[in-house]
């Protein structure tokens, strides 16, 4: 068994944190697993990208068209992953855009409808979720991640077959030491959100 | 034995822990500078005797080190493969004297140059010096070869070189732990001047004698199982360092049968085996990063052996000597091999091209109320107070944070090119003809490290040159390291603080300190600083902002009064500041991340942007 998660997004939004709670997860238990990042000159606010690898895995880099899913903490960031999906792959992308002032060009805004191109040749296995509109209630800044690893958890059964719900909690459990029960509670919160649209999950 | 989920640079630590070692010295550099911090949090958790410190430069480390182990003790250095460069000349010597307690050299180079740096291949420094070469190709693997090398290193009196690369470094793998050696090695330091001073040494006896070590050394490294060879049929494999990892990812993957041999040191040369794969094979693919090293020699063991087969590696172009290896070249490189074609998924029926490109790239820029984004205003605004325009003054860079002012929309910087280079290069400048006024910019940690000895070949044979010290007290861009002007060692304990203006005053340089947020007074200190004949240093003192912060300092954050903003942009186009948000030329400041710097406040023309009320 293989599976490789792909983590992006930018500094300050918990893709590092995403990729402890997995790796965590599969070492609870016992699967083999290697973590690498997106290298880059060190800059707060840059685009970061964490690749998780589990099962009978030997190299830090997940092969090209190999990602079982993508999980995207910035829209325009899942522009620069494309050549890693393919017609299985689970694409979950935030919608909301941060620090926009720094991209060099403005002329266009990232629209969601250049990915929704992609929809039809990935058995729609897209899932747009903004954040911000779903957790808003709870006015927290941090922990759409924490969010959208549970709508991933939710969508894709595949996980579920080496790592469980409960080793996921644990691990947050040991990884996150502020808000933990918030954490869980918005883990769970994201489970139900594809519970909720009714999005057939694989 | 436990396992844990550690990085190349974290299990390199594990294993010198795991070996006793007591004193370790370094310089930072992406993509080694993990490594100590990790280290320095054990040894404070498990209260171990381990001396570990951030040296001034990669050289002095060495020295710090050599003398250490001279002593008996076991030693760890730790370096990026530009520091190397700068200690190189302590290690050739100390290959040809040899050690008492195992000397380790941790070298981290960077194919594909992902942290900015210029590619270069340490291995090379193997073969100059003589030193024992180890090459892991994962976390589990660097840390049993570090343990490798501390007892070759040691057993042999040699100092031995673990060269590791960013995918080996920054990669996290399972990796299973020991505990700590408590046996420590006993002080004892022999006066020998025979061996320990180059006049008296009989040098030509030194080398012989190390030539003889490699000898011993490379039946240690067989005794150790290392380059391990694995005979199955015709087709034949060498892979050194990470490729070896995608070597076995594909072979399990499409379950392939291949003769494969795991160059885990390039020097001394496993010439036994590589003959012995050579007897059996009929075609061999190299599999390595940066230069063709393995591949070279492995030419030369097949005309020693009579024996010319077939090799696919960089110089028939099947692989490349730029850029790193990945899953996707090495499976080409290995379909050439054996004639049938590996392809691990399907390609997805959409333009890949076209979609990527609808990515908007974002500007490196420096961090919110960074002082160094204000330095930089302060001398492109000084420079037009002059009466210059901004492409007719040089002004040189320096390596780390400072190194983003080459960027849009400051632009200052016209050259960075290695440590400490700034003054020199300006004085160079200066020499070979500009008449226009010169301005060199660097660091505090840069200055430290090597922008002393230019400073005083400037003041020497005189010269009008102005240098400015960004000096925010931290060697930020490798992770905040503690340097001479914090004050701090690295467990956060108080050290002595060395005042770069005590410095630049005992040289002789007029010496003038500003504050960097005090944007107009500045300015105008820099332009009559400019203006001002012979060598001159400003020192523009503020501490890095993200440490600030952490530490708790927060100013109140500015808000942009939408009455008096006259959407100008100013503010965005003369700093880029990432607090600063344009909506659809609705011009405002997230509260959140603004740190307070109040830069924006002072460019603002119609004085728009106001601090927060308490």
């Amino acid at each position: 068994m293989i599976y490789n998660f792909l983590l992006v997004g930018i500094g300050g939004q918990g893709i590092i944190t995403l990729s402890k709670i997995l790796a965590t997860a599969a070492m609870s238990k016992d699967l083999k697993v290697i973590v690498t990042y997106k290298k880059g000159l060190a800059q707060r606010g840059g685009s970061v990208g964490a690749q998780v690898r589990i099962g009978d895995v030997y190299s830090p880099l997940v092969p090209k068209y190999s990602a079982n899913s993508l999980l995207s903490m910035d829209m325009n960031e899942t522009f620069g992953y494309i050549d890693y999906i393919n017609k299985n792959t689970i694409l979950m992308i935030n919608t909301k855009i941060i620090n926009d002032n720094t991209f060099l060009s403005k002329k266009d805004k990232v629209k969601k409808e250049e990915i929704k191109q992609l929809q039809k040749s990935m058995n729609d296995n897209i899932v747009f979720i903004d954040t911000k509109l779903e957790i808003k209630q709870k006015d927290v800044s941090k922990g759409a991640n924490i969010y959208m690893l549970g709508v991933l958890f939710g969508m894709d059964s595949r996980i579920n077959s080496f790592i469980k719900k409960d080793d996921i909690i644990s691990s947050i459990k040991k990884n996150l030491k502020k808000n933990t029960e918030l954490n869980i509670e918005l883990f769970n919160k994201g489970i139900q959100f594809i519970q909720d649209k009714q999005v057939n999950s694989i | 034995m436990i396992k844990k989920l550690l990085s190349g640079n974290e299990a390199v630590a594990e294993g010198a822990l795991e070996s006793g070692v007591e004193v370790v010295t370094g310089y930072p550099g992406t993509p080694s500078s993990e490594l100590i911090p990790f280290l320095a949090d054990i040894v404070k958790k498990e209260n171990l005797k381990v001396y570990v410190e951030w040296s001034v430069n990669e050289k002095v480390a060495f020295d710090i080190a050599t003398a250490a182990a001279w002593s008996g003790k076991r030693v760890l250095i730790t370096m990026k493969m530009a520091g190397l460069n700068v200690a190189s000349d302590t290690l050739i010597n100390i290959a040809n004297k040899g050690v008492n307690g195992g000397m380790v050299i941790y070298v981290t180079d960077d194919p594909g140059t992902h942290a900015g740096c210029t590619e270069q291949d340490s291995r090379f420094y193997s073969l100059i010096s003589l030193a024992p070469i180890l090459d892991p190709s994962n976390p589990m693997d660097a840390k049993n070869l570090t343990k490798i090398a501390f007892e070759v290193s040691e057993k042999i009196q040699i100092p031995v070189i673990l060269r590791s690369t960013t995918n080996v470094s920054h990669t996290m793998g399972i990796v299973e732990c020991d505990s700590y050696s408590s046996s420590l090695n006993r002080f004892e330091f022999k006066k020998d001047a025979q061996n320990y001073t180059t006049v008296l040494a009989d040098r030509v006896n030194q080398r012989r004698l190390l030539l003889k070590k490699h000898v011993e050394v490379l039946e240690l490294f067989n005794k150790f199982n290392l380059n391990q060879l694995d005979i199955k049929n015709n087709f034949g494999v060498i892979a050194s360092g990470v490729s070896w990892t995608y070597l076995q990812e594909i072979i399990n993957y499409f379950g392939l049968e291949l003769s494969t041999l795991k160059i885990d040191s390039e020097n001394p040369w496993p010439e036994t085996k590589v003959r012995k794969m050579i007897q059996n094979v009929n075609k061999i693919l190299v599999l390595e990063e940066q230069e063709p090293i393995v591949e070279t020699m492995l030419k030369k063991t097949m005309v020693n052996t009579k024996k010319v087969i077939p090799v696919l590696g960089k110089e028939d172009g099947t692989l490349s000597r730029v850029g790193e290896n990945n899953l996707e070249n090495v499976a080409d490189a290995l379909s050439k091999l054996i004639n049938k074609k590996l392809e691990f998924e399907e390609k997805i029926q959409i333009d890949i091209n076209k979609i990527k490109s609808y990515k908007l790239e974002r500007a490196l820029t420096f961090c919110t109320g960074c002082p160094h984004r204000a330095t930089y205003y302060i001398i492109n605004e000084a420079i037009k107070k002059l009466g210059f325009k901004q492409d007719e003054i040089i002004v040189t860079g320096d390596i780390g944070c400072t190194s983003l002012g080459v960027y849009k929309p400051l632009e200052t910087l016209w050259t960075e090119v290695t440590m400490g280079a700034s003054i020199g290069l300006a004085y160079g400048f200066k020499i070979a003809g500009a008449t226009k006024p010169v301005i060199a910019t660097l660091g505090d940690s840069t200055f430290f490290h090597s922008g002393i000895p230019p400073l005083i070949n400037a003041m020497q044979y005189g010269c009008d040159l102005t240098v400015i010290v960004l000096d925010n007290l931290w060697t930020s861009m490798t992770g905040f390291q503690p340097n001479p002007n914090t004050g701090l060692n690295l467990f956060g304990k108080p050290s002595n603080i060395v005042s770069i203006s005590a410095i630049t005053k005992a040289i002789g340089a007029y010496t003038i300190t500003i504050s960097p947020y005090e944007i107009e007074k500045s300015i105008d200190i820099v332009a009559k600083t400019i203006s001002k004949k012979g060598l001159k240093v400003i020192i523009s003192k503020e501490e890095c902002v993200l440490q600030k912060v952490r530490h708790g300092i927060k100013n109140i954050p500015y808000y942009i009064d939408q009455e008096k903003c006259i959407k100008c942009g100013a503010c965005i186009k003369n700093t880029s500041c990432p607090a600063i948000i344009n909506d659809n030329n609705e011009y405002f400041i997230d509260k959140n991340i603004c740190t307070g710097c109040g830069i924006c406040a002072q460019i603002c023309p119609v004085n728009a942007i106001k601090r927060e009320e308490k």
